[in-house]
């Protein structure tokens, strides 16, 4: 988009040289003027700069301005593209415009009223057209995301169910009865598993769907939420946490909890390896600088890969030392949806089989 | 051909209720006691390359938490065509999965290397007649 100081560019495309210096001196304190001369040299402007506006004479020896312009359209479709003719009548003109190769067209000699106002009228259109683009683009992706999401659900949901079936049908043919209290203990898990991704999925819509609601929230208070909660889950895992005395964040409580709430829930499940015995160990501390909450996550598990850090945000991706599979693969991509939209950043390093630390900043926002 | 309870059998899922229900189902039914679990794509291919491992079936799940079962399928007859794995071990390879993608069961059915699919939940019936039109 425009920045409030920066001039609207635009490429003048004409073979008569005093044009093109007789175009650049009535508006080049107002607009940023590229020229050229022939369509080469107009081309390799559109490869280096990227005008909004371009405008271009129609009789030139080697190519017309129509025929300029349809090339145009395919490689560079934003910006406008206007025509200078002196020819009132033009089959070819009016057919171009017919077509959508040119956008407006104006008459030689300019009137440089109607240029500017013309230029004015082109820039919004071009506004329009970019912004378009962008909708588009957006949509795009969030029906690609629905896609994958709808195969994952049919996967994902199902399989915790069919285990529990499976159970249910092997109880019926089971003949030592002392083997039952294995049978509950696992689909106990399975509905566990289940109800976990159920969760997960639910946090997803709300977090996709909703506005941002800010409040001011006891980062203390929240933080104690979330481990009590985890704790009752999962025995053996002890959080050492460090939250500055009074401490609030002026943001959003759903998206705050979200994003710490999952990071805290990996570092339960990730927290621990293979040959661990004992507590797990899970750091927490947050402190405040400059209107900024700065929370950091540590455990000392499996760790995560050098060069599986920037995808472990991406939907569904699991990770390769994530050999359990307890993961629904929308954790951390929840997380990373959250952060951005509160405007926070979150960072992640990791060393494998060590310990993997997790920091989020989030700044507070200000209401009207 | 051996007497049905002693097909040793591999079970490959990274569920772990999954392994369970296949192995105690499989012990029940008197198709096998010797089965062994695998939990990811990658421990099944370090077995099959293990000279000293052998096994008549492969129960394979058709997603696994490193990969899909068929993708692992395509790396194990990559490693039999450069001799790695000799032929007289192929075993019969068994798809179990939870998905009625139909993307998914085409993938399955056109797969050749795919003697059988059996859709989860496990059941003793589809057991059954998976093993006796497989024997």
């Amino acid at each position: 988009m425009k920045e409030p100081d920066k001039k609207i560019s635009i490429l003048y495309l004409d073979d008569e040289q005093q044009n093109l210096s007789a175009f650049k001196a009535s508006f080049r304190r107002k607009y940023d003027i590229l020229l050229a001369n022939n369509a080469e040299d107009a081309f390799d402007i559109l490869e280096e700069n990227s005008p909004e506006i371009i405008i271009a004479d129609h009789r030139m020896p080697k190519m017309t301005g129509v025929e300029f312009f349809e090339k145009v359209k395919e490689d560079f479709p934003n910006p406008t593209r206007i025509l200078l003719t002196a020819y009132t009548s033009s089959q070819t003109v009016i057919d171009a415009v017919n077509k959508g190769h040119i956008d407006r067209y104006l008459m030689k000699p300019w009137d440089p009223i109607l240029i500017e106002s013309t230029i004015n009228s082109c820039y919004q259109m071009f506004l329009t057209r970019v912004e378009l683009q962008d909708k588009n683009e957006e949509l795009k992706r969030t029906n690609e995301e629905l896609n994958r999401f709808v195969y994952s659900v049919s996967h994902d949901l199902r399989a915790p169910l069919m285990s529990l079936l499976g159970l249910i049908h092997l109880v019926r043919i089971e003949e030592k009865p002392q083997e039952q209290g294995q049978f509950f203990d696992l689909m106990e898990k399975s509905v566990h598993k289940m109800d976990n991704y159920i969760q997960t999925t639910l946090e997803y819509y709300r977090n996709f769907k909703s506005e941002i609601t800010v409040e001011t929230i006891d980062v203390k208070t929240l933080v104690n939420e979330l481990t009590e909660s985890l704790k009752s889950y999962n025995d053996h895992v002890e959080f050492v946490t460090e939250v500055d005395e009074s401490i609030d964040s002026v943001t959003d409580k759903m998206r705050l909890k979200i994003i710490i709430g999952n990071i805290l829930s990996n570092a339960v499940k990730y927290g621990r390896k293979p040959d661990h015995v004992g507590d797990v160990i899970i750091e927490l501390s947050a402190t405040k600088t400059d209107g900024e909450l700065i929370v950091k996550v540590k455990d000392y598990g499996v760790g995560i890969p050098k060069d599986e850090l920037t995808k472990i945000f991406d939907m569904f991706y699991r990770s390769s030392t994530n050999q359990t599979s307890k993961s629904t693969g929308l954790g951390l991509y929840l997380v990373h949806d959250a952060v951005s939209k509160v405007k926070g950043k979150i960072e992640v390093d990791s060393q494998v089989d060590t310990w993997t630390e997790f920091t989020v900043t989030i700044p507070d926002q200000f209401t009207l | 051909m051996r007497s049905a309870a002693s097909y040793r059998i591999a079970i490959v899922d990274s569920e772990e209720v999954d392994l369970f229900i296949a192995q105690r189902m499989l012990g029940l039914m008197n198709i096998s006691n010797k089965t062994t679990f695998i939990r990811s794509g990658k421990g099944l291919i370090d077995l099959m390359r293990d000279p000293d491992f052998e096994c008549d079936f492969i129960m394979l799940a058709f997603r696994l938490s490193d990969g899909h079962g068929l993708e692992i399928l395509d790396q194990l007859e990559d490693l039999q065509s450069m001799n790695e794995i000799p032929q007289s071990k192929w075993p019969r390879i068994i798809i179990t999965s939870s998905s009625r993608h139909v993307d998914d069961i085409l993938r399955i059915d056109s797969h050749k290397r795919v003697d059988a699919f059996i859709e989860k939940p496990m059941l003793p019936s589809k057991l059954k007649s998976v093993f006796a039109a497989l024997t």
